[in-house]
C-alpha cells in the first residue's frame, strides 16, 4: 500500500510540474500485451499481471516511460490467511523521432518484480521475498490522433531473470529471451 | 543468445536510417519501409513437450516493404527462448509473403502467398540421451488482409492467414503431422 501511495503521490507532483513546463509533456498509457503467468506459489497459483505507463516527454527527443503494475491476493486456507503481492516497476529511456503526427522511439527498458509472501509460509524451503528483473531494447512508435491522444506499439526484446521460489535454489534462476509485442493507448496532459 | 542477437542488430540496421531521415525525402520513394508489431492469437496446431508457445503468446516483427502501392513484401521474425535447470530451448520463427495490394481511400487490401519456418532447438544437459532435440515447423498458405492508413506513416491492420502447417518429430520413432489452420492476427504499422 506504501509503495501505491509514493507512485500516487509523484505522478501526482509529475502531473503539476508537466503543466508548469512547457518543454516536458506527461501521459498515461495503458498498454496491452500477451498474457505472462507469474508464479506466487509451490502449488502452482499465478496470476496475470496489468501496468500502466507515465510516459513523459522532453523537448519532443527524449522519452522516459515509468511503469508500474501491483497486485495483492489473499488466499483463505479454513482458519489460515496468506496475503501474496507483486509490485511491477521500471522505466524506459528512448530516443525519439517525430514524423508529423507520428513519433518512432528506441531505447532500452529496465524493470523489477518484486514478489512478496508471509514469512510465516507454511513451507520453509519458500523464501518470503524475491526480485526477478527485465532487461530490454524497445523499438517503438505510436500515432497521435489529437494532442491528447494516441495509439502505438512497441517491439520489446526482453531478457527475464526469475529468481527461483525456493531456499534450495534447486531449479536455479530461469532465463528467457523473448521478442514481445505490445500495443498503447496513451492520454497526454 | 548470440544468433537473437544478431539478428536483432540486423533488423535494427534496417529500422536506424529511418532515425536521421527526413520527412520529404520518403515522399519522392517508390519504395516504403516500416516495422509492424502483431497481436495473435496462439495458434496452438501442435505440441511436442516442449513447446511452450501458450506461455507468452507469440510475438513476431514484421517488416513491411512496399513498392508502388501495388507489392508489398513482408518478413516476419519472432523468437522466444528460455533456460531453465538443465533445459535450454530456443524457438525461432521466420515467415515472408508477398502480396498484391490495391488501395480505396485510405484502406490498402493485399493478398497473396506467405511461406513460414518455426525451428524449436531444446538442448538437454544432464544425463540424456537426447540432449539436443531440433523440430522444423514449416507452414505454407494463403493470406489476405487490409490496413487502414491514418497518414502516410501509420496504419492499423487485420489479416487472416490460411496455412497448412507440417512438422516431423524424429526421437527414435517418427511422426509426421499436417495441420490446416486460419490464424487471425492484428497489427500496428509504422512506415519511414
Amino acid at each position: 500500500m506504501k509503495k501505491i501511495i509514493i507512485s500516487l503521490t509523484l505522478l501526482t507532483v509529475m502531473m503539476f510540474t508537466s503543466s508548469q513546463a512547457g518543454n516536458i509533456r506527461l501521459g498515461i498509457g495503458i498498454p496491452l500485451e500477451h498474457e505472462r503467468d507469474i508464479t506466487l506459489s509451490d502449488y502452482g497459483s499465478s496470476i496475470v499481471l496489468h501496468k500502466f505507463t507515465i510516459p513523459i516527454v522532453f523537448y519532443s527527443t527524449i522519452r522516459i516511460i515509468p511503469e508500474f503494475g501491483y497486485w495483492k491476493v489473499t488466499h483463505k486456507y479454513d482458519s489460515e490467511k496468506v496475503k501474496y503481492s507483486v509490485f511491477h516497476y521500471g522505466f524506459g529511456l528512448y530516443y525519439v523521432k517525430s514524423f508529423e503526427n507520428n513519433r518512432m522511439y528506441f531505447g532500452p527498458r529496465l524493470v523489477a518484480e518484486q514478489l512478496n509472501r508471509p514469512k510465516d509460509y507454511p513451507n520453509p524451503d519458500i523464501i518470503s521475498s524475491k526480485t526477478d528483473h527485465i532487461y530490454g531494447l524497445t523499438l517503438g512508435a505510436e500515432h497521435l490522433f489529437v494532442e491528447h491522444f494516441s495509439i502505438g506499439f512497441e517491439v520489446q526484446y526482453n531478457y527475464y531473470e526469475i529468481n527461483p521460489l525456493e531456499r534450495s535454489g534447486y531449479y536455479g534462476t530461469r532465463l528467457r529471451r523473448v521478442l514481445e509485442s505490445v500495443f498503447i493507448v496513451a492520454f497526454y496532459f | 543468445m548470440k544468433r537473437s542477437l544478431v539478428v536483432l542488430v540486423i533488423c535494427l540496421c534496417y529500422v536506424f536510417p529511418a532515425f536521421s531521415q527526413t520527412t520529404t525525402s520518403t515522399q519522392t520513394n517508390n519504395l516504403h519501409f516500416g516495422f509492424a508489431a502483431t497481436f495473435e492469437k496462439n495458434s496452438a496446431v501442435y505440441s511436442d513437450g516442449f513447446h511452450r508457445r501458450t506461455e507468452f503468446g507469440f510475438s513476431k516483427l514484421l517488416l513491411p516493404v512496399i513498392y508502388k502501392s501495388f507489392l508489398k513484401i513482408q518478413a516476419e521474425i519472432g523468437f522466444n527462448g528460455q533456460t531453465y535447470r538443465d533445459l535450454t530451448y530456443h524457438l525461432w520463427q521466420y515467415g515472408i509473403g508477398i502480396y498484391y495490394c490495391f488501395s480505396k481511400k485510405k484502406i490498402r487490401y493485399y493478398v497473396g502467398p506467405r511461406m513460414g519456418f518455426e525451428k524449436l532447438r531444446s538442448f538437454v544437459y544432464s544425463n540424456s540421451d537426447d540432449k539436443i532435440k531440433t523440430t522444423t515447423y514449416k507452414d505454407l498458405g494463403l493470406t489476405t488482409g487490409a490496413e487502414f492508413l491514418f497518414n502516410r506513416h501509420f496504419s492499423c491492420g487485420t489479416e487472416i492467414q490460411f496455412n497448412r502447417y507440417y512438422y516431423k518429430i524424429s526421437n527414435g520413432f517418427t511422426i509426421e503431422n499436417v495441420h490446416l489452420a486460419i490464424v487471425p492476427s492484428l497489427y500496428l504499422t509504422f512506415y519511414f
